[in-house]
Formats: C-alpha cells, structure tokens, sequence
C-alpha cells in the first residue's frame, strides 16, 4: 500500500477516497482542552500574578494565550484528515512534520465511539481503534459529529470483520471484485442482553472494601484532634486516603453507570458512562479471557461481577474512562448467562468439574486460599479458581494463549509446587495457578501447550 | 509429568546443570547459550559491586572500630564470591530448545521459569548487542507476541546463532501465522 502525499496522487494504484475532515467544532474542543488547563493554573496563581502585572496584563496574556491556543487547534484540525480505504484507515496530521498513519484493520481489535463531556454537549463524538500489540490507542479521531462516528465506527466494523476473520484467504481478500464493496454498511440491528439495575451497580460499589473503611478514615482525624488539637497532617493524610480509597468505587459507578449489554451482526456492544459515554464493540470472537468475581459482601445479594479481557485494550488507556467489565453487577443467572454468551464452550457448572488442587503443603504459601485453587483444562478453555473472601473463576481461551510459562520460586521449590501462567494478548491477559505440584504443574503446562496448538486457527492458504 | 527417564537427552549437558532435569521437559535437544555470557554477567555484577565496596570501605574508615577492619573485607569476599557462584548458575541455567510447533525457553536459579512460545504466536524477533556484547561477539534475541506478560529473551548468543535463530522464527512465524 503506497502511503500518498496527496489525497489524488498519480501514485495511487486505483482512485482512493478524499481525505476526509474532523468535524469544524474540533478546534473548540481541542482549544477549550487547554483553556481549562490554563484556567487551572490561572486561578491557582491568579493573586499573585495580577498583584504583579495587574488585571488588564493578566487579561490580556491569558487571552493570548488562549487565542493561540484556539489558532493552532485550528491549524492542526485543518491540517488532518482520514481516509477509509478497504483493508486499511490512513490517518495525515502534523502541521511541520507531516505524519501520515496507516493503520491495517485486519489488526483492529476493537472500535469505541468515546464522547467526554464538552463534547457530548456539542453532539460530538471520538472514534478509537485498538490496535493489536500497540501500548496506547491507535489513531484517535476526535472528534466528528455523533451520526458520523457512529456511521464511521459501522463501516470500519463491517471492513475490520472482513478483514480479521481467518477464512478469509489473501486471495479472496485481494479479488478486484471487494475493492468497490460499498462505503457504507448497513446499520447493524442491536439485540438487547443486558442493562445494569442503577440501584444495584450504586449498593455494589458501596458494599466494596474500599467504601466500608472510609468512615473510619473519617475517625481518624477526629480522634487526632481530640488529642493533639488540631494537626494539618493528620487531616490531610486522612483526605488523601480518604480519596485515594473513594476512587475505584467512584470511578466504577460513573463509567459503569447505565451499562448496557447488546449483540449485534458486528460483535459485542458495551454501552456505558454517566458523565463520559463510551460505546465498545467487541468483534465476535476476540474475547480472552473472562474473570468471574463473587465478593464476600456481595453474596448476600447473590450478585455477581465479570470482566473480559480483549486484546488491544491496554493498561495505557486504564486513566482514562474504561472499564474492563461485562457485567458490573447481576444476579448469577443473569450473568452466567452473558458469560455463556460469550463463551458458548463454558462448561455447565463450574464448581462440578473436576479440577487439580494444589497439595496440602499448599497452605504454607497461600494459608487462607489454598483450599480454593485449583485449574483444570477443556479441550478449548483454561479454568482457574482461586480467592478467599471473593470468590474467583479465571476463564482462558486457549485458542488465543500467546505463550505459556512455568514459574517456581525458591519457597515453592522447597515445597515442591510451581505456578503456570497462560499469557493472553494485551496487558491483562494473564491467567494463572499458583503453587500446584511440581509435577501437576509440568502434566498442566504441556497440556495447556497440545491444546491450545490443536485449538489455534491456523491461516494457511487454501 | 513423568518424564520418560530411559530416554536420555540426545545431547547430554557437560556441565553439571544446577537444576533438576526432572523439571524440564528432557525429549527435547536443549542448547545452551555462549560460556562467555558468564564475562558479560561478572562485568555488570562488578559494575555494581564497586561502587558499594569504595562507600563500604570510606564508611569503614571514619569509624573506629577495629574489628570492622577485618570482618568488612571477609564478608564482603563471601558475598562476592557466592554473588559470582550464583551468576555462573545462572548463566548456565538458561537453555532453549525449537521443537516442531513452539520455542522453549528455560532459566532461573533461584527462580526457575519456562516459557512456551508457540512460532505462530511472534509477532517479531528483536536481535539486540550493547557495546560489550558486541566485543564479546554475542547478542541477545528476544520474542515479541502479542501478550505483554510473555517474557521470552535468550541472552548470551554467538551472533552467526543469533542471526540463524532470528531467520529460523521468523519463517517459521510467517509460515504458521495464526490469527489473534
């Protein structure tokens, strides 16, 4: 594939589509980004400066800056633009070094169509590729409307489906015949599974460790000022943890907030966002890895947590809104019965299959735990329980293991037991066993290395 | 596993190997990396050693005691020489070997791991030689897949093997590409 300087370069092999623009709002976005960056520090430094410049030389240096700020997201915006072209999404941007991306779909992973708040406001919308093997998000597109982001997203689905299915051969996939298939795809139709109970993701998140010992946090710097009169560290220790504990709960209930469920002919669609909306679509097919969570605190409720793993979601984009759940939080059946949307292979009752414990001797490295690990195989899955006050079930794909590795620590040797990892794609693929026999250990890992050889979709020709 | 003890390795370690063969698959042809490894490794160990040793022996000096004088040395000898024990172990603990479908890699002492990478699973092959590498003639390959947790590198390899190892995966890659 030639990258092109020009949208109709004489180089190009067929007449390629235009390059397409960001939506003119972009600039706005982009500029009030580092208005409010500016503001921050303007405020935090406001006294000061116009004590020494005074407010008309305040003002107007802030509105310089602002205004340049404006000038050069205009510039940049209208110095990039996209071009979908069937196997590949070429992105040109740069002002002075001019970059011109190209990315191949059949290496796309996943689409989200992410709105942050401002632009949700002006109806815009962020289209996002995740990358196989890439550490950060390839080739944001920010921003298009909502209409065209979401007709975007369709289009790339319907290509990057054609693209990344390994039946398709080269051959089929170069016929003349596919390069003039249609720009747009037909809108895929969603078929509701799922949508999160808003009371029940709100009691969850309160019943979590991390909320319950906040109040005693709160005690803390009350006893201190009892006894010592009023400390500035005390309280400020108290606040930092305070908020350091209050921030996975908080941040679950407002990315998680609304979550929906729903399969479409393109995958697997996650709705979800109280403040910040992000839609995922999950090609079939490209999920790891499930992790299913049962909380102490939860199981009065009988709720129930699952997480997937999909490669390409990196641990780079874990500060911004995403989340890596399935379902934040639901009764068991209606869970269960999501995981076996996703996993068809899952066996019936994953506490009645018959599974490798670790020995005894187990409980020196993991005294509370030991009695809850144990691993076993299907013919195409790696299942993995372990946990104590929550109970976990780790579900592999073994068609999709990357590698598989055996550890043993010098304790674990004494005791004669080794841990077996199967590492998946992404960085939180990784599902593991600890301390099973040395020799169960071995018998595991050849058999998770025959299985998922035998369960590996190969792509040779014909 | 039971391994088929009767079958012995077809090319039997010279070297005592400090680690248990049962723990290893031994049907396989395990090939060791370069002795000169063991230079490259003693090098960066006393990269380190010595600036402690010169601040061990400063702080020794300004105080009074006596005893130290003689206690300071001795146990700074021991822990170099089971310091320098432990890298020859170490060094000779890494071993890799290509079966038909995946590339193992073994090594650790204190920490044994083994790592399988299956050939359709690299997405790239890295041949990478710091300046003393390069004058000791070695390199060291490592494997890329898709999962980040794989940690799959052979250090320590005469540079004409690791030319052929890195030619050898990467066909053998293209040849069984599996999609993710």
């Amino acid at each position: 594939m030639t990258t092109a300087e020009e949208p109709a370069s004489a180089a190009e092999p067929r007449p390629s589509a235009p390059l397409r623009r960001l939506h003119p709002l972009t600039p706005l976005v982009r500029g009030a980004k580092v208005f409010g960056g500016i503001a921050a520090i303007g405020i935090y430094q406001a006294y000061q400066t116009i004590q020494q410049v005074g407010i008309v030389g305040a003002l107007s240096s802030v509105l310089v800056v602002v205004a340049g700020a404006f000038a050069v997201s205009w510039v940049s915006w209208r110095f990039t633009g996209y071009r979908v072209t069937d196997r590949e999404l070429h992105i040109q941007e740069g002002i002075l070094a001019r970059r011109q991306r190209t990315v191949p779909l059949e290496r796309v992973q996943a689409i989200d169509v992410v709105q942050p708040v401002l632009a949700r406001l002006l109806g815009l919308a962020e289209v996002r590729l995740e990358v196989v093997g890439q550490g950060s998000t390839e080739a944001p597109l920010a921003y298009l409307s909502y209409p065209h982001a979401i007709a975007l997203r369709d289009q790339l689905l319907a290509l990057v489906t054609r693209a990344g299915r390994p039946e398709v051969t080269a051959a089929e996939a170069d016929r003349p015949g596919s390069e003039t298939r249609p720009a747009t795809a037909p809108v895929a139709e969603e078929r509701p599974l799922f949508t999160v109970d808003r009371r029940s993701l709100i009691q969850s998140q309160l019943l979590t460790p991390n909320t319950l010992s906040l109040p005693f946090l709160a005690i803390f710097p009350v006893v201190a000022l009892a006894f010592e009169g009023l400390s500035f560290p005390a309280i400020f220790g108290a606040l930092s943890a305070i908020v350091g504990l209050a921030q996975q709960p908080v941040r679950r209930v407002l990315n998680e907030y609304g979550f929906a469920v729903a399969d479409t002919d393109q995958g697997l669609r996650l709705r979800h966002g109280m403040l910040e909306t992000r839609t995922q679509t999950v090609a079939p097919g490209r999920v790891q890895a499930v992790r299913i969570r049962r909380p102490l605190l939860w199981r009065p409720f009988g709720w129930v947590r699952v997480e997937i793993a999909v490669a390409g979601y990196s641990a780079a984009g874990q500060q911004e809104q995403r989340t890596g759940a399935l379902v934040p939080v639901a009764d068991e059946a209606t869970a269960m019965a999501l995981v076996r949307h996703v996993l068809p292979q899952l066996p019936d009752d994953l506490d009645a299959l018959p599974m490798t414990p670790p020995p005894q001797r187990a409980r020196w490295l993991a005294p509370l735990e030991y009695r809850r690990l144990a691993a076993t195989t299907t013919t195409e899955l790696f299942i993995t329980r372990a946990g104590w006050l929550t109970e976990k079930h780790d579900v592999a794909v073994l068609a999709r293991a990357q590698s598989i590795r055996f550890t043993q620590g010098p304790v674990q040797r004494r005791l004669g037991l080794a841990s077996v990892y199967s590492d998946l794609a992404g960085d939180h693929g990784t599902t593991a066993i600890h301390h099973l026999a040395t020799r169960d250990a071995l018998a595991l890992v050849s058999d998770l290395v025959e299985l998922s050889r035998a369960a590996r979709p190969s792509r040779q020709p014909g | 596993m039971d391994e088929p003890r009767t079958a012995p390795p077809p090319d039997p370690p010279a070297d005592a190997v400090p680690d248990d063969p049962a723990l290893w698959p031994a049907d396989v042809t395990w090939r060791r990396v370069s002795p000169k490894l063991l230079i490259l490794r003693r090098i960066a160990v006393s990269g380190w050693l010595i600036p402690v040793a010169v601040a061990t022996v400063v702080v020794v000096n300004l105080s009074d005691e006596r005893w130290l004088w003689i206690a300071v040395p001795l146990a700074g000898l021991a822990l170099l020489g089971w310091w320098l024990r432990l890298v020859s172990r170490a060094v000779r603990s890494w071993g890799y070997a290509e079966r038909a479908d995946d590339l193992l890699i073994r090594r650790g002492v204190l920490i044994r791991r083994l790592t399988v990478v299956p050939y359709g699973r690299m997405q790239f092959v890295d041949v990478k030689a710091g300046p003393v590498e390069r004058a000791l003639g070695l390199a060291t390959v490592q494997l890329h897949t898709a999962a980040a947790a794989t940690d799959a590198y052979i250090p320590g390899l005469p540079t004409n093997e690791a030319a052929r190892l890195r030619d050898l995966l990467t066909a053998l890659g293209e040849a069984r590409a599996a999609g993710l």
